[in-house]
């Protein structure tokens, strides 16, 4: 009987457990390690920051889920990982006390730790700005939001700052939908004009989202999603700067220096600035007791996988992203979602003229890491059967699913649905654009808006193993 | 600080807002990203 150990309830971890424990059928043993009590459906809580869903509209308690699956559950941390001896050394959320686990597989699904320290001033712990990553930083946001809603229904004229918090954030779409749901809500309260609305982004350009943008035919027209952010953003009346990295924050301004090397102050009343991620802090330690961490991962924590690494942007294409998701080193380690190590930036990096590092991060959440936690899982199943792993999911390769909330309603909801393929641009397989533009989408709608609402009831129906889950995809 | 440059024409906007075009819309993204997702899931070979 095998032992399976899975660190991480995230989309990749949680949807591995899931697929490992219906292909195995209760012959081996499956443990997820996670320090979270729920699932929280991280897309959804853009909602929750503005108070428009109770956060508990966006969660589900994981045992109740891991009992039906016949899956072990530690809620705990994982602190140490000894691949020489396939165990790892997790400590309880609730006591500290340390516990080994040993493992045949191990899955590494731990998602970021949120960076706020990279940032002086950033974070709603340590700093000044608010956050939607998690759903007490969702609930807090939509907390200090609707205070400033009610300054603003007594008179206030207030500056709001949204974006990124640092040169090297990801999900920018993220922030995207925040801003967006911001200025429906309120337009809805009547309270638009009283608000400047700031959109502060490190995208070398609108409309990047971390992707390097993506192009569609539109009849005629290729159609991009600059064209789209930049139309949006003046309906909505959004004002912005990208290209930008964040120094610090104080209680009034953030203060930003952008790829030409200038210097500004922007002042705020409210600001909601995502952090940039690294990986866990988890100890990697070989039979010896030496500290191997720089052998597994990259220097930002993430586990190194069977992509290409060291290229330079330019030289990077779609076969030097991973496709199985396997450690090189150790055969029987495997990293998805947002844990695995990309081999570098889908979207250009820039530097500014005093060498501040301007670089979006490659996003590999919600769907993607789904897929990349679907091929860890299944390639564990081929090592278990005496197989080499055989299943790929290579962002160079699988498309990237996304649709961009602008405001939650059935009648008057808006919302950009967005499709690319594949999410890493492949000049091997496409050489114009890097991708298929016949299968690119970037639609903004009502349509979009029930697809949104529709994802979100779908993946929470899905990923409690409820009847019919694996006919959802 | 910069301005969006890009517009919507009217047409693109009742478009967007339409009940019915949109319901087309809907049915034809729903049968699109069904397709991407068969793409996506040509690289699992254990079933």
């Amino acid at each position: 009987m095998a032992k399976i150990v899975i660190a991480g309830s995230g989309f990749a971890g949680h949807y591995a457990a899931m697929i490992l424990a219906d292909k195995l059928k209760g012959n081996h043993e499956i443990t997820v390690v996670t320090p979270n009590e729920t699932f929280n459906y991280i897309p959804s809580l853009i909602w929750v920051g503005i108070g428009q869903m109770p956060v508990e509209k966006t969660q589900f308690k994981l045992k109740p889920v891991y009992d039906k699956f016949g899956i072990k559950y530690e809620r705990a941390f994982l602190t140490e990982v000894h691949p020489d001896e396939n165990y790892v050394i997790v400590e309880s959320h609730d006591t500290r006390t340390p516990k080994r686990l040993d493992y045949d597989f191990l899955l590494v699904a731990t998602g970021p730790r949120l960076n706020f320290d990279a940032t002086p001033g950033l974070g709603p712990d340590k700093g000044y700005t608010y956050s939607v990553c998690t759903p007490p930083h969702a609930a807090e946001t939509a907390k200090a939001y609707l205070e400033m809603v009610k300054r603003l229904e007594k008179g206030d004229k207030l500056k709001v700052v949204i974006g990124t918090g640092h040169g090297g954030c990801t999900c920018q779409g993220a922030a995207f939908e925040y801003i967006t749901n911001v200025h429906n809500d309120l337009v809805d309260r009547g309270l638009r004009d009283r608000v400047e609305l700031i959109w502060l982004s490190n995208e070398p350009r609108l409309g990047d989202f971390g992707i390097d943008g993506l192009e569609a035919k539109w009849g005629s027209l290729i159609f991009t999603s600059e064209m789209m952010a930049e139309a949006i953003f003046y309906d909505y009346g959004i004002k912005y700067e990208i290209r930008s990295h964040v120094h610090k924050v104080d209680d009034k301004k953030v203060y930003i220096e952008n790829v030409d090397g200038e210097f500004k102050e922007l002042e705020y009343d409210f600001a909601m600035l995502l952090p940039p991620f690294t990986g866990q802090p988890i100890k990697w330690i070989d039979k010896n007791g030496n500290d191997i961490k720089d052998k597994i991962c990259n220097p930002a924590g993430f586990v190194k996988v069977d992509a290409v690494y060291g290229k330079l942007y330019e030289e990077l294409d779609g076969p030097d992203w991973p496709r199985t998701y396997q450690n090189p080193l150790y055969k029987n380690i495997f990293a998805a979602g947002i844990a695995f190590a990309p081999p570098g930036p889908l979207s250009k990096p820039s530097k500014s003229p005093n060498g501040t590092v301007i670089s979006p991060a490659p996003p590999r959440t919600g769907y993607t890491a789904e897929l990349s936690g679907k091929a860890a899982a299944l390639n564990i199943v081929d090592m278990i059967e005496g197989r080499e792993p055989q299943n790929t999911a290579s962002m160079a390769e699988t498309p990237g699913l996304c649709v961009a909330s602008m405001k939650n309603g059935i009648f008057g909801g808006m919302a950009g649905a967005i499709a690319i393929y594949p999410v890493a641009r492949n000049r091997a397989k496409y050489p114009e654009y890097g991708r298929d533009l016949d299968v690119c989408v970037a639609e903004p709608g009502k349509a979009g808006a029930w697809f949104k609402l529709g994802l979100h009831y779908a993946f929470l129906w899905k990923l409690q193993g409820k009847p019919f889950w694996k006919l959802i995809p | 600080m910069a301005q969006a440059k890009f517009r919507f024409s009217d047409s693109d906007r009742r478009k967007m807002h339409s009940l019915i075009a949109q319901a087309f819309r809907a049915i034809f993204l729903a049968f699109h990203f069904l397709k991407l997702v068969k793409r996506a899931e040509q690289g699992y070979k254990t079933h």
